[in-house]
Protein backbone atom coordinates (compact mmCIF):
# COMPACT_ATOMS: atom_id res chain seq x y z
CA UNK A 1 0.00 0.00 0.00
CA UNK A 2 1.78 3.08 -0.79
CA UNK A 3 -0.96 6.03 -1.10
CA UNK A 4 -4.82 6.27 0.21
CA UNK A 5 -5.79 3.30 -2.05
CA UNK A 6 -4.97 -0.10 -1.49
CA UNK A 7 -2.23 -0.72 -4.50
CA UNK A 8 0.86 -1.82 -4.32
CA UNK A 9 4.66 -0.41 -6.12
CA UNK A 10 7.63 -3.02 -7.19
CA UNK A 11 10.55 -1.89 -8.53
CA UNK A 12 10.97 -3.03 -12.47
CA UNK A 13 14.24 -4.04 -14.32
CA UNK A 14 14.09 -4.97 -17.91
CA UNK A 15 15.45 -5.11 -21.28
CA UNK A 16 18.77 -6.33 -21.92
CA UNK A 17 20.86 -6.18 -19.25
CA UNK A 18 17.98 -5.50 -17.43
CA UNK A 19 19.68 -2.05 -17.61
CA UNK A 20 16.36 -0.43 -17.99
CA UNK A 21 14.74 0.63 -14.35
CA UNK A 22 11.21 1.58 -13.82
CA UNK A 23 8.32 1.17 -10.87
CA UNK A 24 5.16 -0.80 -11.79
CA UNK A 25 1.96 0.16 -9.78
CA UNK A 26 -0.80 -2.49 -9.27
CA UNK A 27 -4.13 -2.18 -8.19
CA UNK A 28 -5.71 -4.72 -5.66
CA UNK A 29 -7.64 -6.19 -8.39
CA UNK A 30 -7.40 -5.55 -12.11
CA UNK A 31 -10.40 -4.16 -13.91
CA UNK A 32 -11.73 -6.67 -17.22
CA UNK A 33 -10.19 -5.41 -20.86
CA UNK A 34 -8.32 -2.51 -18.35
CA UNK A 35 -5.16 -1.86 -20.66
CA UNK A 36 -2.20 -1.48 -18.69
CA UNK A 37 -0.73 2.33 -18.91
CA UNK A 38 3.15 3.03 -19.99
CA UNK A 39 4.55 6.67 -18.74
CA UNK A 40 7.36 7.90 -20.83
CA UNK A 41 9.77 10.78 -19.87
CA UNK A 42 8.91 13.96 -19.87
CA UNK A 43 12.31 15.78 -21.90
CA UNK A 44 15.02 14.76 -19.17
CA UNK A 45 12.76 14.81 -16.57
CA UNK A 46 13.47 11.55 -15.07
CA UNK A 47 10.12 8.73 -14.49
CA UNK A 48 8.63 10.87 -11.09
CA UNK A 49 7.68 13.02 -13.44
CA UNK A 50 7.57 16.79 -13.76
CA UNK A 51 6.24 17.93 -10.27
CA UNK A 52 6.30 14.19 -9.69
CA UNK A 53 3.30 14.12 -12.08
CA UNK A 54 3.93 10.80 -13.74
CA UNK A 55 3.56 9.07 -9.21
CA UNK A 56 0.36 10.77 -8.58
CA UNK A 57 -0.93 9.41 -12.43
CA UNK A 58 0.35 5.85 -11.77
CA UNK A 59 -1.51 5.75 -8.25
CA UNK A 60 -4.33 7.48 -8.96
CA UNK A 61 -4.66 4.73 -12.04
CA UNK A 62 -4.45 1.50 -9.86
CA UNK A 63 -6.37 2.78 -7.35
CA UNK A 64 -8.85 2.48 -10.44
CA UNK A 65 -8.40 -0.60 -11.65
CA UNK A 66 -5.07 0.11 -13.75
CA UNK A 67 -1.46 -1.43 -14.06
CA UNK A 68 0.82 1.57 -14.79
CA UNK A 69 4.53 1.49 -15.18
CA UNK A 70 7.16 4.43 -15.23
CA UNK A 71 10.10 3.78 -16.40
CA UNK A 72 13.44 5.78 -17.70
CA UNK A 73 14.54 5.65 -21.11
CA UNK A 74 17.89 3.99 -21.50
CA UNK A 75 20.55 6.87 -20.69
CA UNK A 76 17.84 8.50 -18.66
CA UNK A 77 16.90 8.52 -15.00
CA UNK A 78 18.24 5.50 -13.52
CA UNK A 79 18.41 3.45 -16.90
CA UNK A 80 21.66 2.10 -18.20
CA UNK A 81 22.93 4.00 -21.79
CA UNK A 82 23.05 2.33 -24.79
CA UNK A 83 25.35 2.83 -27.67
CA UNK A 84 23.43 1.40 -30.59
CA UNK A 85 22.77 2.78 -34.39
CA UNK A 86 19.24 4.85 -35.20
CA UNK A 87 17.96 7.79 -33.65
CA UNK A 88 16.66 9.08 -30.13
CA UNK A 89 13.36 8.09 -31.79
CA UNK A 90 14.25 5.19 -32.77
CA UNK A 91 15.82 4.18 -29.40
CA UNK A 92 12.75 5.43 -27.43
CA UNK A 93 10.36 2.97 -29.66
CA UNK A 94 12.88 -0.06 -28.74
CA UNK A 95 12.72 0.83 -24.95
CA UNK A 96 9.43 1.45 -25.08
CA UNK A 97 8.55 -2.14 -26.93
CA UNK A 98 10.72 -3.49 -23.63
CA UNK A 99 8.55 -1.78 -21.24
CA UNK A 100 5.41 -3.75 -23.38
CA UNK A 101 7.36 -6.30 -23.28
CA UNK A 102 8.01 -6.70 -19.83
CA UNK A 103 4.05 -5.84 -18.43
CA UNK A 104 2.81 -8.22 -20.67
CA UNK A 105 5.13 -11.08 -19.15
CA UNK A 106 4.05 -9.97 -15.70
CA UNK A 107 0.41 -9.26 -16.12
CA UNK A 108 0.11 -11.27 -19.16
CA UNK A 109 -1.77 -8.61 -20.64
CA UNK A 110 -1.92 -7.48 -24.26
CA UNK A 111 -3.39 -4.27 -24.72
CA UNK A 112 -1.40 -0.93 -23.69
CA UNK A 113 -1.70 2.98 -23.30
CA UNK A 114 0.91 4.81 -23.38
CA UNK A 115 1.33 8.26 -21.91
CA UNK A 116 3.77 11.03 -22.17
CA UNK A 117 4.36 14.75 -22.72
CA UNK A 118 6.69 17.32 -24.68
CA UNK A 119 9.23 14.13 -26.21
CA UNK A 120 7.32 11.50 -24.55
CA UNK A 121 4.42 12.58 -26.39
CA UNK A 122 6.82 12.32 -29.98
CA UNK A 123 8.01 9.23 -28.38
CA UNK A 124 4.13 7.65 -27.49
CA UNK A 125 3.22 8.60 -31.30
CA UNK A 126 6.03 6.40 -32.79
CA UNK A 127 5.61 3.40 -30.20
CA UNK A 128 1.72 3.57 -31.38
CA UNK A 129 2.61 3.40 -34.44
CA UNK A 130 5.28 0.60 -34.50
CA UNK A 131 4.11 -1.71 -31.69
CA UNK A 132 0.09 -3.12 -32.37
CA UNK A 133 -0.13 -3.77 -28.67
CA UNK A 134 -0.76 -0.30 -28.20
CA UNK A 135 -4.54 0.69 -28.32
CA UNK A 136 -4.39 4.12 -27.40
CA UNK A 137 -1.78 6.76 -26.85
CA UNK A 138 -2.04 10.27 -24.82
CA UNK A 139 -0.15 13.04 -25.83
CA UNK A 140 0.43 16.40 -24.32
CA UNK A 141 2.23 19.01 -26.31
CA UNK A 142 3.62 16.67 -28.68
CA UNK A 143 3.45 17.56 -32.80
CA UNK A 144 2.02 20.34 -33.60
CA UNK A 145 2.04 22.42 -36.80
CA UNK A 146 1.41 26.28 -37.23
CA UNK A 147 -1.16 26.89 -39.42
CA UNK A 148 -2.92 30.25 -41.08
CA UNK A 149 -5.25 31.12 -38.23
CA UNK A 150 -2.22 29.99 -35.60
CA UNK A 151 -0.61 33.01 -37.29
CA UNK A 152 -3.50 35.14 -37.69
CA UNK A 153 -4.00 34.63 -33.85
CA UNK A 154 -0.32 35.30 -32.82
CA UNK A 155 -0.06 38.27 -34.63
CA UNK A 156 -3.38 39.35 -33.71
CA UNK A 157 -2.92 39.32 -29.66
CA UNK A 158 0.61 40.46 -30.43
CA UNK A 159 -1.59 43.82 -31.72
CA UNK A 160 -3.81 43.84 -28.81
CA UNK A 161 -0.34 44.93 -26.66
CA UNK A 162 1.16 47.83 -26.02
CA UNK A 163 4.44 46.22 -26.20
CA UNK A 164 4.13 45.36 -29.57
CA UNK A 165 3.52 48.67 -30.79
CA UNK A 166 6.38 50.36 -29.14
CA UNK A 167 8.45 48.15 -30.81
CA UNK A 168 7.05 49.20 -34.22
CA UNK A 169 8.23 52.72 -32.64
CA UNK A 170 11.76 51.95 -31.79
CA UNK A 171 11.96 49.38 -35.05
CA UNK A 172 12.43 46.26 -33.15
CA UNK A 173 9.94 43.99 -35.02
CA UNK A 174 9.50 43.23 -38.62
CA UNK A 175 6.99 46.03 -38.94
CA UNK A 176 8.64 48.55 -37.06
CA UNK A 177 12.01 47.92 -39.43
CA UNK A 178 9.65 48.37 -42.93
CA UNK A 179 8.48 51.57 -41.45
CA UNK A 180 12.03 52.65 -40.90
CA UNK A 181 12.95 51.64 -44.33
CA UNK A 182 9.62 53.14 -45.69
CA UNK A 183 11.06 56.33 -44.68
CA UNK A 184 14.60 56.00 -45.68
CA UNK A 185 16.01 55.17 -41.87
CA UNK A 186 18.30 52.65 -41.36
CA UNK A 187 16.50 49.83 -38.75
CA UNK A 188 18.33 48.22 -36.16
CA UNK A 189 20.08 44.84 -36.44
CA UNK A 190 17.69 42.18 -36.25
CA UNK A 191 18.16 39.87 -33.42
CA UNK A 192 18.94 36.10 -34.38
CA UNK A 193 15.80 33.95 -34.59
CA UNK A 194 15.53 31.82 -31.75
CA UNK A 195 16.15 28.22 -33.35
CA UNK A 196 12.91 25.72 -33.58
CA UNK A 197 12.48 23.98 -29.93
CA UNK A 198 11.79 20.76 -32.11
CA UNK A 199 12.53 18.95 -35.32
CA UNK A 200 9.11 17.34 -36.33
CA UNK A 201 8.23 15.45 -39.20
CA UNK A 202 6.85 16.86 -41.94
CA UNK A 203 2.98 17.92 -41.60
CA UNK A 204 1.39 15.40 -44.38
CA UNK A 205 3.56 12.34 -42.64
CA UNK A 206 2.10 12.80 -39.43
CA UNK A 207 -1.36 13.11 -40.82
CA UNK A 208 -0.84 10.26 -42.63
CA UNK A 209 0.06 8.72 -39.68
CA UNK A 210 -2.52 9.42 -38.10
CA UNK A 211 -5.22 8.06 -39.81
CA UNK A 212 -3.31 4.36 -40.09
CA UNK A 213 -3.51 4.50 -36.62
CA UNK A 214 -7.28 5.71 -36.47
CA UNK A 215 -8.06 2.86 -39.24
CA UNK A 216 -6.16 0.29 -36.83
CA UNK A 217 -8.76 1.10 -33.99
CA UNK A 218 -6.09 3.41 -32.01
CA UNK A 219 -7.66 5.89 -29.68
CA UNK A 220 -5.33 8.98 -29.67
CA UNK A 221 -5.76 12.26 -27.57
CA UNK A 222 -3.94 14.82 -27.63
CA UNK A 223 -3.57 17.69 -25.18
CA UNK A 224 -2.42 20.92 -25.81
CA UNK A 225 -1.34 23.42 -23.35
CA UNK A 226 -0.51 27.28 -22.61
CA UNK A 227 3.17 26.71 -22.94
CA UNK A 228 3.26 25.11 -26.87
CA UNK A 229 2.10 28.71 -27.72
CA UNK A 230 5.04 28.26 -30.26
CA UNK A 231 3.37 25.84 -31.80
CA UNK A 232 -0.57 26.09 -30.85
CA UNK A 233 -2.51 28.40 -29.85
CA UNK A 234 -6.54 27.19 -30.57
CA UNK A 235 -8.90 24.80 -30.00
CA UNK A 236 -9.35 24.04 -33.45
CA UNK A 237 -5.85 24.04 -34.80
CA UNK A 238 -5.96 20.41 -34.63
CA UNK A 239 -8.34 19.59 -37.12
CA UNK A 240 -6.82 22.71 -39.52
CA UNK A 241 -3.44 21.06 -38.81
CA UNK A 242 -4.37 17.47 -39.58
CA UNK A 243 -7.56 18.49 -41.54
CA UNK A 244 -9.40 16.39 -38.94
CA UNK A 245 -12.90 16.60 -39.46
CA UNK A 246 -13.72 15.14 -35.71
CA UNK A 247 -16.06 12.12 -37.27
CA UNK A 248 -13.97 9.71 -35.24
CA UNK A 249 -14.30 9.79 -32.24
CA UNK A 250 -11.45 7.78 -30.75
CA UNK A 251 -9.15 11.07 -32.20
CA UNK A 252 -9.69 14.07 -30.07
CA UNK A 253 -7.71 17.09 -29.09
CA UNK A 254 -8.02 19.31 -26.15
CA UNK A 255 -6.40 22.92 -25.55
CA UNK A 256 -5.69 23.70 -21.91
CA UNK A 257 -5.60 27.13 -21.94
CA UNK A 258 -5.28 27.38 -18.30
CA UNK A 259 -2.36 24.78 -17.76
CA UNK A 260 1.44 24.89 -18.60
CA UNK A 261 3.96 22.30 -19.65
CA UNK A 262 4.51 20.57 -16.65
CA UNK A 263 1.03 21.41 -14.56
CA UNK A 264 2.78 23.17 -12.37
CA UNK A 265 -0.55 23.86 -10.53
CA UNK A 266 -2.19 21.10 -7.91
CA UNK A 267 -5.66 21.91 -9.68
CA UNK A 268 -4.11 21.31 -13.17
CA UNK A 269 -2.57 17.85 -11.82
CA UNK A 270 -6.08 17.08 -10.46
CA UNK A 271 -7.53 18.25 -13.79
CA UNK A 272 -5.09 15.79 -15.92
CA UNK A 273 -5.63 12.48 -13.58
CA UNK A 274 -9.40 13.20 -14.15
CA UNK A 275 -9.38 13.27 -17.76
CA UNK A 276 -6.94 10.43 -18.13
CA UNK A 277 -9.16 8.66 -16.16
CA UNK A 278 -12.38 9.21 -17.93
CA UNK A 279 -10.61 8.75 -21.49
CA UNK A 280 -9.34 5.40 -20.41
CA UNK A 281 -12.72 4.23 -19.21
CA UNK A 282 -13.90 5.67 -22.37
CA UNK A 283 -11.42 3.09 -24.09
CA UNK A 284 -12.25 0.46 -21.84
CA UNK A 285 -15.89 0.76 -22.39
CA UNK A 286 -15.30 0.57 -26.44
CA UNK A 287 -13.06 -2.84 -25.60
CA UNK A 288 -15.65 -4.53 -23.49
CA UNK A 289 -18.24 -3.84 -26.59
CA UNK A 290 -16.01 -5.02 -28.88
CA UNK A 291 -15.49 -7.77 -26.84
CA UNK A 292 -19.36 -8.55 -26.51
CA UNK A 293 -20.03 -7.81 -30.02
CA UNK A 294 -16.91 -10.72 -30.72
CA UNK A 295 -18.92 -13.22 -28.49
CA UNK A 296 -22.34 -12.63 -29.93
CA UNK A 297 -20.75 -12.93 -33.29
CA UNK A 298 -18.80 -16.36 -32.18
CA UNK A 299 -22.34 -17.30 -30.67
CA UNK A 300 -24.20 -16.56 -33.83
CA UNK A 301 -21.67 -18.47 -35.79
CA UNK A 302 -21.42 -21.53 -33.61
CA UNK A 303 -25.46 -21.58 -33.67
CA UNK A 304 -24.68 -21.38 -37.98
CA UNK A 305 -22.45 -23.94 -37.70
CA UNK A 306 -24.58 -25.87 -35.48
CA UNK A 307 -27.36 -25.53 -37.85
CA UNK A 308 -25.28 -26.81 -40.74
CA UNK A 309 -24.13 -30.20 -38.96
CA UNK B 1 25.34 -0.84 -12.13
CA UNK B 2 22.53 0.37 -10.65
CA UNK B 3 20.37 -2.01 -8.52
CA UNK B 4 17.22 -0.25 -7.58
CA UNK B 5 14.75 -1.78 -4.54
CA UNK B 6 12.27 -0.90 -1.71
CA UNK B 7 13.81 -0.48 1.63
CA UNK B 8 12.23 0.61 5.15
CA UNK B 9 8.93 -0.39 7.04
CA UNK B 10 5.48 -0.48 6.77
CA UNK B 11 4.02 2.66 5.06
CA UNK B 12 7.02 4.42 4.61
CA UNK B 13 8.72 2.13 2.25
CA UNK B 14 11.59 4.11 1.12
CA UNK B 15 13.22 4.14 -2.79
CA UNK B 16 16.64 3.47 -2.91
CA UNK B 17 19.49 3.10 -6.05
CA UNK B 18 22.19 1.13 -4.91
CA UNK B 19 25.93 1.86 -7.07
CA UNK B 20 28.55 -0.74 -5.94
CA UNK B 21 31.96 -0.18 -6.00
CA UNK B 22 33.38 -0.80 -9.39
CA UNK B 23 36.61 -1.14 -11.00
CA UNK B 24 40.02 -2.20 -9.25
CA UNK B 25 39.63 -0.51 -6.13
CA UNK B 26 37.27 -1.21 -3.02
CA UNK B 27 37.45 1.17 -0.65
CA UNK B 28 35.82 0.37 3.19
CA UNK B 29 34.05 3.22 2.83
CA UNK B 30 30.18 3.83 1.76
CA UNK B 31 28.14 7.10 1.17
CA UNK B 32 24.79 7.56 1.49
CA UNK B 33 23.50 10.39 -0.73
CA UNK B 34 20.90 13.14 0.45
CA UNK B 35 18.71 14.85 -2.05
CA UNK B 36 17.19 18.36 -2.35
CA UNK B 37 13.60 18.49 -2.31
CA UNK B 38 10.49 19.20 -4.53
CA UNK B 39 11.60 21.46 -7.58
CA UNK B 40 15.19 21.17 -6.61
CA UNK B 41 15.06 17.21 -6.70
CA UNK B 42 13.62 16.84 -10.12
CA UNK B 43 16.80 19.31 -11.04
CA UNK B 44 19.19 17.33 -9.66
CA UNK B 45 18.50 13.78 -9.92
CA UNK B 46 20.99 13.87 -12.71
CA UNK B 47 23.75 15.12 -10.92
CA UNK B 48 23.22 12.77 -8.31
CA UNK B 49 23.48 9.71 -10.60
CA UNK B 50 26.46 11.27 -11.69
CA UNK B 51 28.30 11.49 -8.54
CA UNK B 52 26.84 8.37 -7.16
CA UNK B 53 28.64 6.65 -10.60
CA UNK B 54 32.29 8.92 -9.78
CA UNK B 55 32.03 7.69 -6.30
CA UNK B 56 31.61 4.39 -7.33
CA UNK B 57 34.03 4.56 -9.89
CA UNK B 58 36.42 5.45 -7.11
CA UNK B 59 35.39 2.72 -5.00
CA UNK B 60 32.67 3.25 -2.79
CA UNK B 61 29.60 1.83 -2.13
CA UNK B 62 26.91 4.34 -2.92
CA UNK B 63 23.20 4.66 -1.66
CA UNK B 64 21.06 7.21 -2.65
CA UNK B 65 16.98 7.16 -1.98
CA UNK B 66 14.23 9.18 -2.18
CA UNK B 67 12.65 10.77 1.14
CA UNK B 68 8.87 9.38 2.23
CA UNK B 69 6.15 11.35 0.24
CA UNK B 70 8.63 12.34 -2.60
CA UNK B 71 10.21 10.57 -5.61
CA UNK B 72 9.24 7.10 -6.00
CA UNK B 73 8.87 6.30 -2.23
CA UNK B 74 5.62 5.61 -0.70
CA UNK B 75 3.82 8.59 0.56
CA UNK B 76 1.51 11.43 -1.30
CA UNK B 77 2.96 14.71 -1.43
CA UNK B 78 1.61 16.36 1.45
CA UNK B 79 2.77 13.89 4.17
CA UNK B 80 6.06 14.84 3.51
CA UNK B 81 7.66 16.47 6.66
CA UNK B 82 11.39 17.59 7.55
CA UNK B 83 11.35 15.65 10.48
CA UNK B 84 10.22 12.24 8.66
CA UNK B 85 13.03 13.25 6.08
CA UNK B 86 15.44 13.43 9.18
CA UNK B 87 14.64 9.86 10.09
CA UNK B 88 14.73 8.50 6.77
CA UNK B 89 18.25 9.61 6.42
CA UNK B 90 18.82 7.50 9.56
CA UNK B 91 16.86 4.22 7.83
CA UNK B 92 18.85 4.64 4.64
CA UNK B 93 22.63 4.87 7.00
CA UNK B 94 21.38 1.68 8.57
CA UNK B 95 20.10 0.31 5.33
CA UNK B 96 23.91 0.85 3.73
CA UNK B 97 25.44 -0.65 6.43
CA UNK B 98 23.71 -3.67 6.82
CA UNK B 99 23.71 -4.09 3.62
CA UNK B 100 27.86 -3.40 3.08
CA UNK B 101 28.96 -4.61 6.74
CA UNK B 102 30.12 -1.21 7.03
CA UNK B 103 30.59 -0.22 10.51
CA UNK B 104 30.63 4.00 9.40
CA UNK B 105 29.63 5.45 6.43
CA UNK B 106 29.57 8.69 5.07
CA UNK B 107 27.31 11.34 3.94
CA UNK B 108 26.73 14.17 1.45
CA UNK B 109 23.81 16.28 0.96
CA UNK B 110 22.48 19.01 -1.10
CA UNK B 111 20.51 21.87 -0.58
CA UNK B 112 17.86 21.03 2.34
CA UNK B 113 19.03 17.48 1.96
CA UNK B 114 22.44 19.19 3.41
CA UNK B 115 20.93 20.08 6.35
CA UNK B 116 19.07 17.64 7.33
CA UNK B 117 21.86 14.92 6.44
CA UNK B 118 23.62 17.21 9.34
CA UNK B 119 20.93 17.09 11.24
CA UNK B 120 21.16 13.30 11.12
CA UNK B 121 24.44 13.27 12.04
CA UNK B 122 24.47 15.78 14.79
CA UNK B 123 22.98 12.17 16.74
CA UNK B 124 24.95 9.90 15.70
CA UNK B 125 28.29 8.21 16.01
CA UNK B 126 28.69 6.28 13.00
CA UNK B 127 29.56 9.40 10.61
CA UNK B 128 32.87 9.33 8.93
CA UNK B 129 32.64 12.23 6.51
CA UNK B 130 30.04 14.87 5.84
CA UNK B 131 29.91 16.90 2.60
CA UNK B 132 27.37 19.93 2.75
CA UNK B 133 26.59 20.99 -0.82
CA UNK B 134 25.32 24.28 -1.22
CA UNK B 135 23.30 24.23 2.09
CA UNK B 136 20.60 26.05 3.62
CA UNK B 137 21.32 27.98 6.45
CA UNK B 138 18.39 29.71 6.85
CA UNK B 139 15.30 27.68 6.32
CA UNK B 140 12.64 30.66 6.23
CA UNK B 141 15.10 32.70 3.81
CA UNK B 142 14.76 29.62 1.52
CA UNK B 143 11.05 29.50 2.00
CA UNK B 144 10.63 32.95 0.83
CA UNK B 145 12.87 32.08 -1.81
CA UNK B 146 10.80 29.08 -3.47
CA UNK B 147 7.69 31.80 -2.90
CA UNK B 148 9.26 34.42 -5.06
CA UNK B 149 10.32 32.02 -7.94
CA UNK B 150 6.85 30.80 -7.58
CA UNK B 151 5.34 33.80 -8.24
CA UNK B 152 7.70 34.42 -11.24
CA UNK B 153 6.94 31.50 -12.52
CA UNK B 154 3.04 31.72 -12.67
CA UNK B 155 3.34 35.45 -14.07
CA UNK B 156 5.61 33.75 -16.80
CA UNK B 157 3.79 30.87 -17.57
CA UNK B 158 -0.20 31.29 -17.20
CA UNK B 159 -0.53 33.93 -14.76
CA UNK B 160 -2.75 31.67 -12.51
CA UNK B 161 -2.77 32.84 -8.61
CA UNK B 162 -1.25 30.92 -5.65
CA UNK B 163 -3.72 28.29 -5.42
CA UNK B 164 -5.29 26.27 -2.46
CA UNK B 165 -5.22 22.51 -2.87
CA UNK B 166 -7.88 22.53 -0.22
CA UNK B 167 -7.79 20.46 2.87
CA UNK B 168 -4.44 18.29 1.94
CA UNK B 169 -2.19 21.46 1.95
CA UNK B 170 -2.33 25.01 3.32
CA UNK B 171 -0.28 26.42 -0.12
CA UNK B 172 1.33 25.20 -2.83
CA UNK B 173 4.80 26.14 -4.46
CA UNK B 174 6.51 25.16 -8.00
CA UNK B 175 4.33 21.97 -8.12
CA UNK B 176 4.52 20.83 -4.72
CA UNK B 177 2.19 21.30 -2.25
CA UNK B 178 2.95 23.06 1.36
CA UNK B 179 1.39 22.05 4.48
CA UNK B 180 1.51 23.68 7.51
CA UNK B 181 3.64 21.64 9.54
CA UNK B 182 5.99 21.48 6.33
CA UNK B 183 5.85 25.37 6.44
CA UNK B 184 6.57 25.91 10.19
CA UNK B 185 9.54 23.28 9.98
CA UNK B 186 10.56 25.21 7.37
CA UNK B 187 10.87 28.15 8.60
CA UNK B 188 12.26 27.12 11.95
CA UNK B 189 15.32 25.38 9.94
CA UNK B 190 18.65 26.17 11.01
CA UNK B 191 21.90 25.37 10.22
CA UNK B 192 24.55 25.99 13.34
CA UNK B 193 28.06 25.62 12.45
CA UNK B 194 27.84 23.21 15.75
CA UNK B 195 25.19 20.64 13.82
CA UNK B 196 27.77 18.58 11.67
CA UNK B 197 29.35 15.62 13.82
CA UNK B 198 31.22 14.04 12.26
CA UNK B 199 35.32 12.91 11.72
CA UNK B 200 35.49 15.14 8.48
CA UNK B 201 33.10 18.01 7.25
CA UNK B 202 33.24 19.70 3.43
CA UNK B 203 31.23 22.79 3.07
CA UNK B 204 31.29 22.89 -0.55
CA UNK B 205 29.53 25.91 -2.46
CA UNK B 206 28.95 27.39 -6.14
CA UNK B 207 28.57 30.55 -5.47
CA UNK B 208 29.14 32.99 -2.02
CA UNK B 209 26.49 33.78 -0.20
CA UNK B 210 26.85 35.77 2.90
CA UNK B 211 24.86 33.36 5.06
CA UNK B 212 28.07 31.03 4.26
CA UNK B 213 30.12 33.22 6.12
CA UNK B 214 29.79 31.73 9.56
CA UNK B 215 30.49 27.78 8.11
CA UNK B 216 33.94 29.47 6.33
CA UNK B 217 36.03 28.97 9.44
CA UNK B 218 35.28 25.57 11.98
CA UNK B 219 32.76 25.90 14.50
CA UNK B 220 34.88 25.99 18.53
CA UNK B 221 33.58 22.85 18.95
CA UNK B 222 33.59 20.79 15.86
CA UNK B 223 34.76 17.59 16.46
CA UNK B 224 37.30 16.83 13.43
CA UNK B 225 38.30 18.81 10.47
CA UNK B 226 36.56 21.10 8.89
CA UNK B 227 36.86 22.43 5.09
CA UNK B 228 35.14 24.63 3.15
CA UNK B 229 35.71 25.15 -0.66
CA UNK B 230 34.18 27.22 -3.26
CA UNK B 231 33.71 25.75 -6.24
CA UNK B 232 32.04 27.91 -8.80
CA UNK B 233 28.90 26.22 -10.51
CA UNK B 234 25.37 26.14 -11.58
CA UNK B 235 24.56 27.55 -8.20
CA UNK B 236 22.02 29.59 -8.84
CA UNK B 237 19.18 27.97 -7.13
CA UNK B 238 16.84 31.72 -7.07
CA UNK B 239 16.96 31.58 -10.61
CA UNK B 240 13.77 31.18 -12.44
CA UNK B 241 15.51 29.84 -15.73
CA UNK B 242 16.61 26.38 -13.49
CA UNK B 243 13.18 25.25 -12.93
CA UNK B 244 12.57 22.12 -15.01
CA UNK B 245 16.13 22.00 -16.59
CA UNK B 246 19.29 19.64 -15.02
CA UNK B 247 21.83 20.78 -12.96
CA UNK B 248 25.15 19.74 -14.06
CA UNK B 249 27.71 20.76 -11.85
CA UNK B 250 30.41 18.96 -12.95
CA UNK B 251 33.53 20.46 -11.23
CA UNK B 252 32.02 19.92 -7.88
CA UNK B 253 31.18 16.19 -8.94
CA UNK B 254 35.09 15.95 -9.14
CA UNK B 255 36.27 17.85 -5.85
CA UNK B 256 33.38 15.97 -3.83
CA UNK B 257 33.72 12.40 -4.91
CA UNK B 258 38.03 13.26 -4.75
CA UNK B 259 37.23 14.75 -1.15
CA UNK B 260 35.12 11.74 -0.41
CA UNK B 261 37.77 8.78 -1.84
CA UNK B 262 40.54 10.55 -0.45
CA UNK B 263 43.09 8.54 2.14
Amino acid sequence: MVGGGVISERVATFGADRALVGVLTLPQSSTPNAPALVLLNAGVVHRVGPNRLHVTLARRLAECGYPVLRFDLAGLGDSGARHTAGTLVDAAVRDTREALDYVERALGTRRFVVFGICTGAQHAFEAASADSRVVGALMVDGYAYRTVGYWARHYGRRMLRAESWLNVVKGRNDVGRAVRRWFGARPPAREQPKPELFAFPSRSQIAKRLRQLADRGVALRFIYTASWEPYYNHASQFNAMFGWRGADSRVCADYLDECDHTFTLLGQQAELVRLVRDWLQTIQGRAAAASHASKASTKYFAAQLGNAI
Amino acid sequence: MIQPFHFGSGTQRLFGAYHQPIGDVRLPAGVVLCYPAAHEYIWAHRAFRQLAEQLAAAGLHVLRFDYFATGDSAGEAYEGSLSTWTENIAVAIDELKEMTGLTTVSLAGLRIGATLAARAAHTRNDIDRLVLWDPIVSGSTYFDEVVSLHRLLNVTSTSLPLASDGASASRQLLGFPVTDRLEIEMKALRLQPGDPRAKRVLVVVSEERPEYALLRLAPKDTVGEWTFSHVPGSGRWDQIERVGTALLPRDIIVATTAWLAAA
